[in-house]
């Protein structure tokens, strides 16, 4: 007997993830309900989640994701009809209860509501009576393969767990006393470092695990977006930007919230009724973007749309009414802190709260989350061209490589895109002015030390940089090496310092913190202050 | 009833919710940090998540840091998403109080939230 239980949690698993990139693909054909693109890989999708339900005898979702299938087939070659989507998404809604109830459509509390979608989906579709130009598709094989499993998802906690215990057995060898080490024979030693190495690898490879991409981060919004348009009777496109970059899962998931507060405010204020877009010149549905970028050590994640923009009036208004400012002092505001009036709490422009807009909470709310992450909230808006709020986000876990040297009792690294060049001094410099160099020990305050000397020049000077763009920073130091970190954000108090743009874990589980050079080049006032620079 | 974690810091006795208290570890590598006040002992990496480590007497009663050597048993607070870590004088360990917050008044009740406040305060 076959113990399939294994094969039902994996189904389960990875059948969550066909659903969630089927949100974003309906929500496109929504938008394009032409593309036969689209509809080929809705097709794709259902075809592996019944080829997985067939396979596990999971006869129901089987049948049910045939029929959703061949709808999806038939608008690969006509048209769809205007409730064709809505009809998709509620097949599939009942389809992703019955999976996650392992086929147990009873257990599920979906009976009626599978019957009655079965039902739909045993019968053509409705479609707009015309034929798609394009070549019609070949039929479909009889023998076609079901597509294999080749991932699966754990839960975030799991991964937190086999991540927090490999760095436990890694410290369990730091513990060995190193006189008892050296008293094991050899192949014993051997055997120890062995391990510990393999086990080095197996504790970075668990790291990488807590890396998503922006793409996946983004998906789960498509719903959302979709059903907040129907409710506003509004069409909404929602676009992707820098998809493959990835964030730390912990990271992302404290996101969630604020990224839910700014799409309800997007679509319920932002975009306009598609009457409105038409009368401005505009296309008649709304855009809604998601771009990430990674800036030296932040994350920039926008939302952004194309609609009306913030309404200035009201912020005025009530800048007057609730504030009490007089005309010349709202003249006299920068526009980004005008506009930063409506994350005050209870600011509000809707007369009549409805159940997702106009409550007066919201935008504080997202202020909130964002300085919790150690980041900033910026907001832009073009009167009639549409909002970007821009979450920057301090230095999220990452892998980077850095420089890592000890000074005095102090372990500390510069990321090696930072750093131009390195160079072991035979004797502490001396040069002719305007030469000069920056003492790390005296900006950090570190006692003397007596080390061997090193030069290192630090990329992103900039004009402040009295030597091109470059500032020459001495240190004296035993350990200078080049090495791979995971990045982890500086806390609240260590960034405090200011200083510091985050904290690196090396493979063997050194702790440092990682210099922020601009910040460096900042409080040490170089090139112009004499406080801690050493002119020869 | 509820339960307490009690500590010695600068003599005084010191409790915080026991629900509070993430773990107590031993033999935990502290890695010091330039230019931080006094009473911030350094960083501790554990489990994948990073603790501000700070010296427990220093921070809530502003006595000089007591400079540590050897073995230190390090506390590790978790709250609402927050977390620190308390270098104490010594452990006293799990002590029981009424749920009224009626406590033996030789023990100081203090919550997590209240001892990172006075650190940023301190910080300035």
């Amino acid at each position: 007997m076959v113990d399939l239980s294994k094969y039902e949690t994996i189904f389960t698993r990875e059948s969550r993830k066909y659903f969630c990139e089927l949100d974003t693909l309906l929500a496109a054909a929504e938008g394009n309900p032409e593309d036969r693109d689209i509809w080929r890989e809705i097709q794709g999708k259902v075809h592996s989640i019944k080829g997985m339900a067939t396979a596990l005898g999971y006869r129901t979702a089987g049948d049910l994701s045939c029929g959703i299938e061949n709808w999806c087939r038939e608008f690969q070659q006509r048209r769809p009809g205007p409730e064709a989507v809505q009809r998709l998404q509620d097949g599939l809604d009942v389809l992703k209860g019955i999976t996650a109830a392992k086929n147990a459509v009873d257990k599920s509390g979906l009976a009626e509501r599978f019957r009655d979608v079965l039902a739909l989906f045993s019968a053509p579709p409705e479609t707009t009576d015309t034929t798609r130009e394009e070549d019609s598709l070949p039929p479909q094989s009889a023998n076609a393969s079901v597509d294999s499993i080749n991932q699966v998802r754990v839960d975030y906690g799991l991964i937190e767990e086999l991540v927090g215990l490999s760095q436990e057995i890694l410290s369990l060898e730091k513990m060995l006393p190193s006189n008892s080490r050296k008293q094991l024979p050899a192949p014993a030693r051997n055997w120890v470092s062995h391990y510990a190495s393999l086990l080095k690898v197996l504790y970075f490879k668990l790291m990488n695990l807590r890396l998503v991409s922006v793409g996946d981060f983004a998906c789960m919004f498509s719903r959302l977006i979709r059903d907040q348009a129907i409710e506003y009777g509004k069409a909404v496109t929602f676009e992707v930007l820098g998809e493959d970059i990835q964030a730390d899962i912990a990271l992302l998931d404290r996101l969630r919230e604020p990224m839910v507060h700014l799409i309800r405010n997007a679509v319920a204020h932002g975009i306009e009724p598609a009457e409105k877009r038409v009368l401005a010149g505009k296309d008649p549905r709304g855009r809604l973007f998601l771009e990430a970028v990674r800036r030296r050590d932040t994350l920039l994640i926008t939302l952004g749309d194309d609609g009306r923009g913030i309404d200035r009036v009201a912020v005025i208004d009530y800048l007057r009414r609730v504030r009490g400012l007089e005309p010349a002092q709202i003249e006299a505001m920068p526009d980004r802190e005008l506009l930063s009036t409506i994350c005050c709490s209870g600011y509000s422009t809707v007369s009549k709260p409805t159940a997702i807009a106009g409550q007066g909470i919201g935008m504080d709310v997202v202020v909130r989350s964002v300085e919790s992450l150690g980041g900033s909230l910026f907001i832009q808006s073009d009167p009639g061209k549409g909002a970007r709020f821009t979450i920057e986000l301090p230095v999220t876990l990452s892998f980077l490589y850095a420089v890592t040297f000890k000074l005095g009792d102090f372990t500390l690294s510069i990321p090696t895109s930072s750093v131009d060049s390195v160079e072991k001094l035979k004797s502490q410099p001396s040069c002719e002015p305007p030469c000069s160099y920056l003492d790390l020990r005296a900006v950090l305050g570190v006692e003397a030390v007596s080390g061997p000397s090193y030069m290192l020049k630090f990329r992103g000077g900039g004009a402040a940089a009295s030597n091109g763009d470059f500032i020459p920073v001495v240190i004296d130091t035993d350990s200078i090496v080049n090495k791979t970190l995971v990045m982890i954000p500086a806390g609240e108090l260590l960034s405090k310092a200011g200083v510091f743009s985050g904290v690196g874990v090396g493979e063997d589980g050194t702790v440092s913190v990682i210099l922020d050079v601009e910040a460096l080049n900042r409080r040490s006032g170089f090139p112009s202050s004499g406080a801690s620079r050493r002119s020869g | 009833m509820k339960e307490i974690f009690a500590f010695l810091a600068s003599g005084h006795m010191v409790g915080v919710e026991a629900s509070d208290v993430y773990r107590v570890v031993d033999n935990c590598e502290i890695t010091p940090v330039p230019l931080m006040p006094p009473f911030y002992v350094g960083i501790v990496y554990y489990r994948g998540e990073l603790f501000d480590v700070l010296d427990a007497g220093s921070v809530l009663y502003s006595t000089r840091p007591r400079g540590f050597q050897g073995n230190r048993r390090i506390v590790l607070l978790k709250w609402k998403g927050r977390s620190l870590a308390l270098i104490p004088d010594a452990v006293k360990g799990l002590l029981q109080y009424a749920a009224s917050g009626e406590c033996d008044e030789t023990i100081q009740l203090i919550h997590p939230e209240s001892i990172r406040e006075r650190a940023l305060e301190l910080y300035g």
